[in-house]
């Protein structure tokens, strides 16, 4: 009694009650599942309907397009833009070459195998790294700069997000009999 | 009628005049432009020029404009919580990373199927395993792991929409621990040709060292426990294991020879003279 009454000041005043809930149930013999309904229904209904904000260590984010000078307005663009939104940027970069498709086709319509002509597609792409963002931030920032991507480029988001290990995943001891065992002694109570 | 750019005021408000993306229009743009290419000419001027037409222009996105958008959306973003300024203050309290794609590009359709891939990352030191348990996920796992940096990677695409292999990625991280913690009972027949490591105290080499030590003509026989001669069998120990974990290299090899040297109480001559 003495630990409960240690326990029943440090709770709060709704967990109080549930404890209460839990000591005289414990004697009757009912199972502890109906107790812990009740208890999520007791704390208010506030935490149900809250859902936390993801954590992203690092958005990265990759336009392509045909014309370097767009693309690179357009990373001016979007660092500025994460700059008055106060998010850390990593690093920019643009590889030195573009990547060139080539095609060869025939020149003429009928014959003259010797004479073709080449077409190319380049495509020039620029990287952006922006780092710790919430779930929120990123959202609002990614749709803004979508919002403004002009015509003609393409956008790649890679977002890394980081979360804590599942609460399932954690030692078994003996996992095969600790369900058994444990249903076991609520029973016996 | 003179283009509007002479009636505009040199302090005007830019954002109202351009406030969204358009087609370049010369009478509005009041900047001296030239664009394009012509062989004994300047570059031509901005009427008339299809050049500056074609290209998507960012006048609605001036350094003012920006600045008053971003005010407006900052009551939709959220700060980055305080203790995890690093990377390694993040690792320790969130170690699980889900990393994700998401494509935007113009085409009659906006699915794209990469954006379906999931990829998994979490660090082995973060879960609880014992020895068992990390050689048998180890085994299950595969090329997954990298053991440079202890990251095991899990990668899935089998399904069509992303909530699925991502509820797919956790289950089998889920399923590969549990798994790995269960003991079967053909996992007693391991024997040493199935070991992950080298181990010395129940290799033949050990039985070698003591049947040789154990002549030693100023020893008794039947001294077999390693207590007796401590030193050089751990060393010679650790010089053999490092050979079998660590592979043949001329600093492994080395090390050997000279335990061995050691072992028959051979002396270097050439010191000597």
């Amino acid at each position: 009694m003495n630990v409960l009454g240690v326990i029943a000041k440090v709770v709060c005043k709704t967990e109080r009650q549930s404890l209460v809930k839990l000591v005289k149930y414990a004697e009757t013999g009912i199972r502890s599942q109906h107790v812990c309904k009740g208890r999520m229904y007791s704390v208010s209904e506030t935490n149900q309907s809250e859902e936390l904000d993801k954590l992203y260590r690092m958005v990265e984010v990759e336009v392509r397009g045909n014309d370097p000078a767009v693309l690179k307005s357009y990373t001016w663009f979007a660092t500025t833009a994460a700059k008055e939104l106060g998010i850390t940027i990593g690093e920019c970069w643009t590889p030195r070459k573009a990547n060139h498709e080539r095609l060869t086709l025939l020149k003429s319509v009928h014959i003259y195998k010797k004479h073709r002509v080449q077409y190319e597609i380049r495509t020039y792409f620029r990287f952006m790294q922006f780092l710790r963002l919430t779930g929120s931030t990123a959202d609002t920032f990614l749709e803004y700069i979508q919002r403004n991507l002009p015509e003609g480029v393409a956008m790649k988001v890679t977002k890394v997000e980081i979360t804590a290990i599942p609460s399932h995943i954690r030692t078994p001891n003996e996992p095969q009999q600790q369900a058994l065992s444990s249903g076991v002694q609520a029973s016996n109570q | 009628m003179p283009p509007r750019t002479s009636l505009m005021p040199v302090d005007q408000d830019w954002g109202s005049v351009w406030p969204g993306p358009r087609t370049f229009h010369p009478a509005s743009v009041p900047l001296p432009l030239r664009q394009g290419y012509k062989e004994k000419d300047a570059p031509p001027g901005k009427f008339g020029n299809a050049e500056l037409m074609k290209i998507p222009n960012f006048l609605h996105l001036t350094p003012p404009v920006i600045t008053r958008q971003c005010e407006a959306l900052k009551s939709f973003c959220s700060a980055w919580p305080q203790g995890l300024e690093t990377d390694a203050k993040c690792e320790e309290s969130f170690p699980l990373e889900i990393i994700t794609s998401d494509y935007c590009h113009s085409s009659p359709d906006i699915r794209d199927p990469l954006a379906r891939i999931v990829t998994l990352k979490v660090k082995l030191g973060r879960l609880p395993l014992n020895t068992h348990a990390k050689d048998k996920l180890l085994r299950l796992v595969g090329e997954r792991y990298n053991p440079e940096n202890d990251v095991l990677t899990i990668m899935t695409d089998r399904c069509p929409l992303r909530q699925q292999n991502l509820d797919y990625a956790l289950y089998l991280l889920t399923t590969l621990f549990y798994e790995s913690w269960k003991i079967e009972a053909w996992e007693s027949e391991k024997s040493e040709a199935d070991m992950e490591y080298y181990d010395w105290d129940a290799s033949a080499s050990r039985k070698n060292v003591m049947g040789l030590l154990s002549w030693k003509p100023d020893q008794n026989a039947a001294e077999m426990s390693a207590d007796a001669m401590d030193l050089d069998i751990k060393e010679f120990k650790e010089a053999v294991s490092k050979i079998m974990n660590e592979g043949e290299e001329e600093y492994t090899l080395s090390r050997y020879k000279e335990e061995v040297k050691k072992l028959f109480s051979l002396q270097d001559i050439s010191s000597k003279v």
